[in-house]
């Protein structure tokens, strides 16, 4: 007796549908990736001017400061020469008596100016102020 | 650049006086007969912001002959550039007056901007052209930053960035310039 194997169909079997039957949404991933890159090109490029502006702002405002170096540094100059010598004339009127004394910045030779390291400075007070005032009468006398 | 204690505040209020502990230092004579008088510029950081740059143009000789004398002369060049410091004040001093004179109204409102915007130029772009323009029309001085490679930061349409908080006053003379040269 002929043996009957299960066989499948002669022109074979149905394709399964293993996929949805819905329309694919957006565009292909190339157009995607393309996309992705002309944006964050474009950022970047207007990162990279906004930084150079900025480095030209900084730029600026440091000229402005080298420009006016001069000026303040000439005003500074009079002002500590101007207190210096007031400084060295009230030493010397202090130690006229004292033969020995020298007159000069203590870690200074003669040929080099240094301004006294040493201020002396004297509290603001008002003649006419009452005792609250921190004031005495006498110290004026 | 101060070595030296220069606090100097001798009050002529009441108020200041009465505080305590204002100290002031001692050392306040004047300088001395043979070294010749020059006023101090006497402006405060805006206006001096302003102008710097026309000062800058026109008094780039002094300001580098002052500059080369400080540093051939060392820590002697406070005693020694006096003469060159006196040319260098004098010169800034001539800016300052030429711009109240030329140029009062944009130069009160670029340094108005500029004390509005902690000293910031690119908050004052609009008052700042304005400036520029008005002086290089009337005293010849112009603007330039050295090394900027023709990037002129500081004319119209150059920048990217637009001021945050912008000054109003400047803003609106700005538009009327505009309006009116139009």
């Amino acid at each position: 007796m002929a043996h009957h194997q299960d066989l499948p169909p002669v022109q074979g079997y149905d394709k399964i549908q293993w996929k949805r039957n819905i329309p694919s949404r957006g565009f292909r991933p190339t157009i995607w990736l393309g996309m992705l890159i002309t944006m964050s090109s474009y950022g970047f490029y207007k990162i990279i001017q906004g930084n150079r502006e900025q480095q030209e702002i900084s730029r600026e405002k440091l000229q402005a400061r080298i420009n006016l170096l001069p000026l303040l540094q000439a005003e500074q100059d009079r002002d500590i020469l101007r207190r210096s010598l007031a400084y060295y004339n009230r030493e010397a009127e202090i130690m006229k008596d004292v033969p020995w004394w020298e007159v000069k910045h203590t870690y200074s030779d003669k040929n080099e100016f240094h301004p006294p390291n040493t201020v002396l400075v004297g509290k603001q007070v008002d003649k006419d102020g009452l005792f609250w005032n921190a004031n005495s009468k006498d110290r004026y006398n | 650049m101060s070595t030296s204690n220069t606090y100097d505040n001798i009050s002529t209020s009441n108020f200041t006086d009465k505080k305590r502990d204002t100290q002031y230092v001692f050392e306040n004579d004047k300088l001395p007969e043979e070294i010749p008088h020059v006023k101090e510029i006497g402006a405060t950081t805006g206006p001096l912001l302003s102008a710097s740059f026309f000062i800058q143009d026109r008094c780039k000789d002094f300001n580098d002959d002052f500059m080369l004398c400080q540093k051939e002369n060392g820590s002697n060049g406070t005693v020694n550039c006096l003469k060159e410091g006196r040319k260098v004040t004098r010169c800034a001093s001539s800016v300052l007056a030429d711009l109240n004179a030329h140029c009062k109204k944009e130069f009160e409102m670029h340094y108005k901007c500029l004390n509005y915007s902690n000293m910031e130029f690119k908050n004052c772009r609009k008052a700042e052209s304005l400036l520029n323009d008005c002086v290089f029309k009337s005293l010849n001085l112009a603007k330039s930053i050295p090394g900027d490679g023709g990037r002129e930061i500081f004319k119209d349409g150059n920048q990217i960035f637009k001021p945050i908080h912008p000054h109003f006053p400047s803003e609106k003379a700005y538009d009327l310039a505009k309006k009116n040269s139009a």
